[in-house]
């Protein structure tokens, strides 16, 4: 019996997913069919498009199942390391988005949206989630917390945020331009 | 109006264009500052460990749109921009390779071979010198071929291939890509086929956005920018912070470097390293101009190349591998000759060939008014056809961005060692942000950021499980294209389900497709058998 490697096990699940899109998704979730005849003419349906697509990931799986090399190339550390990230930016992107609507609620009781393009409630966001994320990578690849690392990560976010905001009237730092 | 009349209203559209700045009552046109100041940044950013041009390109592009705005007149400025960022990141991607052995992109591992030797025995400045030479010898021959070859092909493009003939190219261009983009040709087709799929979400003819299972936050499909620099940017900046993290928990530290020292490199030296450069621009140029393929290939056969010629020739320092001025030659003269005649399916069919050139469509798509493909070579029979002037306005950019890197690049490069002195844990953070920035400007909405990041995830794990990202990069951009002219092709052929073998060029390009797949699948199955 074959064994089963990391490049089988990634050739067996391509191949169920293109035979799940070839054979159900493509068509299940389209308007239309791989062939439409409207008025005596024949199109292609928007089903063919992904149907393609499916077959070319159920025959590359199948392929890789045959020639499946026997290296092992995702660890278990590999993934910690990719949830660790996912924590440190979710957490990042989530003070963007909140922090500063928060503060606003907090210091003034009212609504962020009329004070989103008004210094200093504007920058709150960009800011703390900026800073936060830079110091979390840093941390992830250090293991140890430094303020000259804070500091490089506060000079770093408020220059970028002046140096979209200053001089371009028209653009928004996130979150600001979907509160 | 015939094609010269073209080139010149192109080089004027350069120098007659808006001017930024006078000087002694001279107008500096604005397409002439920004390929300098592109210049300078894409040798910085290339000399700085971890960064590459495309990030470079991905960061400034949304600020050179609100700069510029969309207008057809922003297309100069723009391109003019990212033409020197991809011109000054090739020969700064030496610096870290030479000085550090910290090679920044896989085709400057080869770089290394000799440069760093060459470092070690105090010649670093040489090294840097003949890097110079030779990666500006190469990259000047393969944009003299760009700007011959590009109109004619498209040309013959246009003369040649109506609608089945174009959808079997692009599908042959696919197969293509997929087939010698990395190690195995099945992962290949996966990332292919994830790209084209990932394309097709929210996208189609009918009023229903398909393959969105009723979210309204897909109807739109995943946007270009999102997508491209995820993939490219975000996956390649998490598997380098991952690297570093490994490196540090092994050896206790992250690699730190030595002194850069400073040599001379005489006129007959130079003479004596031309064979060499002039062989591996061939070989580069050759390989640039198709798609896909990449510098790294070009690196190497250029290097082995010159290792063969090597022996037969009077040579300057010792032999290759332990700091052969020639080595250096070889490979800089080779991954530089790519870039140029990279722009050859760009310009010629519409094709975008690596990751710079996809940021030069990226950038055309945003702002609008050019198309690259064989339409923007065709000469109408009445007035001027805008498109062809424009490109032959960014071939006088590229031209003045040679020049530039003729007369300066040099000093430019060996100032720009220093940066080697920003640690790459606190860097690749901050290039995280700025990406995340420029994208969030751009798209003005939070789920944008979101869906980077997913795609960042993607691109790291493509990594890890050695499937390359080109083909993914590719397929996205192209799928809409494909499955536009497909059904325009069907429609036009009367419904005819076997359009794509209906003309004996299409089934040229069907078969070629298949063949290669197949051939290159076979040979790359055997040798990881055998390895």
């Amino acid at each position: 019996m074959p064994k089963l490697t990391q490049d089988r096990v990634l050739g067996l699940v391509v191949f169920a997913i293109g035979l799940f899109i070839t054979f159900y998704w493509a068509s299940a979730d389209s308007e239309t069919g791989l062939v439409e005849r409207v008025r005596g003419r024949s199109s292609i349906g928007d089903a063919l498009a992904p149907t393609v697509a499916g077959t070319i990931l159920t025959l590359s799986g199948f392929w890789l199942c045959l020639s499946a090399k026997g290296e092992r190339m995702l660890s278990f550390a590999n993934l910690i390391f990719l949830v660790s990230l996912i924590c440190a930016l979710g957490v990042a992107l989530g003070l963007m988005r909140w922090a500063g609507p928060a503060l606003v609620a907090y210091a003034t009781g009212a609504d962020y949206r009329p004070l989103r393009d008004t210094p200093p409630w504007k920058y709150a966001g960009f800011m703390l989630g900026g800073v936060s994320m830079i110091t979390a990578l840093i941390y992830i690849v250090e293991r140890r917390w430094h303020w000259s690392r804070i500091v490089i990560a506060v000079v770093v976010t408020l220059t970028l945020a002046l140096f979209y905001d200053l001089p371009f009237e028209d653009l928004l730092l996130p979150p600001n331009g979907d509160v | 109006m015939d094609m010269l009349d073209y080139v010149w209203l192109g080089v004027l559209a350069v120098f007659q264009g808006p001017s930024l700045i006078e000087i002694a009552g001279f107008g500096i046109p604005v397409t002439l500052v920004m390929v300098a100041a592109g210049f300078i940044t894409g040798v910085l950013v290339g000399a700085t460990p971890g960064l590459a041009g495309p990030m470079a390109m991905a960061v400034s592009l949304p600020i050179l749109i609100s700069v510029f705005g969309f207008e057809t007149e922003a297309l100069l400025p723009v391109m003019g921009f990212l033409i020197g960022v991809m011109k000054g990141a090739t020969i700064g991607g030496a610096v870290p390779a030479i000085l550090f052995n910290t090679p920044g992109t896989p085709d400057a591992v080869l770089t290394t071979i000799d440069g760093h030797p060459m470092t070690r025995a105090g010649q670093s400045g040489k090294a840097l010198k003949v890097a110079h030479f030779a990666s500006v010898s190469g990259d000047t021959i393969s944009d003299l071929v760009l700007f011959v070859c590009a109109p004619f092909l498209a040309v013959l493009v246009e003369r040649y291939l109506d609608l089945p003939e174009k959808t079997a190219l692009i599908l042959f261009s696919l197969a293509f890509i997929a087939a010698v983009v990395g190690e195995s040709v099945a992962k290949g087709m996966i990332a292919m086929g994830l790209g084209m799929l990932a394309a097709f979400v929210g996208t189609g003819e009918d009023f229903y956005p398909r393959l969105t299972g009723g979210a309204s936050w897909l109807a739109q499909g995943f946007s270009l920018t999102s997508a491209v620099l995820g993939v490219l940017i975000v996956g390649e900046i998490f598997r380098s912070l991952e690297d570093m993290m490994r490196e540090r928990a092994e050896t206790g530290k992250i690699a730190q470097m030595p002194e850069a020292g400073d040599s001379h490199l005489p006129w007959h030296e130079r003479r004596k390293l031309f064979p060499f450069i002039a062989n591996s621009a061939a070989i580069g140029t050759l390989i640039g101009a198709l798609p896909g393929i990449g510098s790294t290939l070009a690196a190497t056969i250029g290097y082995a190349s010159g290792r063969r010629m090597h022996p037969k020739r009077q040579a300057i320092g010792p032999e290759f591998g332990k700091g052969a001025p020639e080595g250096v030659a070889a490979t800089e003269a080779a991954n530089s000759a790519v870039s140029g005649a990279n722009l050859i399916p760009v310009l010629s069919l519409g094709i975008p060939g690596n990751a710079a050139a996809v940021f030069l469509i990226l950038a055309t798509e945003s702002i609008g008014g050019f198309n690259p493909g064989p339409a923007v070579f065709r000469i109408p029979s009445d007035g001027v056809n805008p498109e062809m002037v424009l490109a032959f306005g960014v071939f006088t950019a590229m031209t003045c961005a040679n020049i530039l890197n003729w007369l300066i690049g040099g000093r430019i490069m060996r100032a720009m060692s220093v940066m080697i002195r920003i640690p790459k844990q606190v860097l690749l953070p901050c290039v995280l942000l700025v990406t995340l920035t420029a994208i969030y400007v751009q798209e003005t909405s939070m789920s944008a950021l979101v869906v980077t990041l997913g795609f960042g995830v993607l691109g790291y794990l493509f990594r890890r499980l050695e499937i390359s990202v080109l083909p993914f990069v590719i397929a996205f951009i192209l799928a809409g294209n494909l499955e536009s002219t497909a059904r325009q092709a069907f429609s036009a052929t009367g419904g005819d389900p076997w359009f794509l073998l209906s003309s004996p060029l299409a089934l040229t390009f069907v078969v070629c497709g298949l063949g290669i797949v197949l051939l290159l699948g076979h040979s790359k199955d055997r040798r990881d058998q055998n390895a």
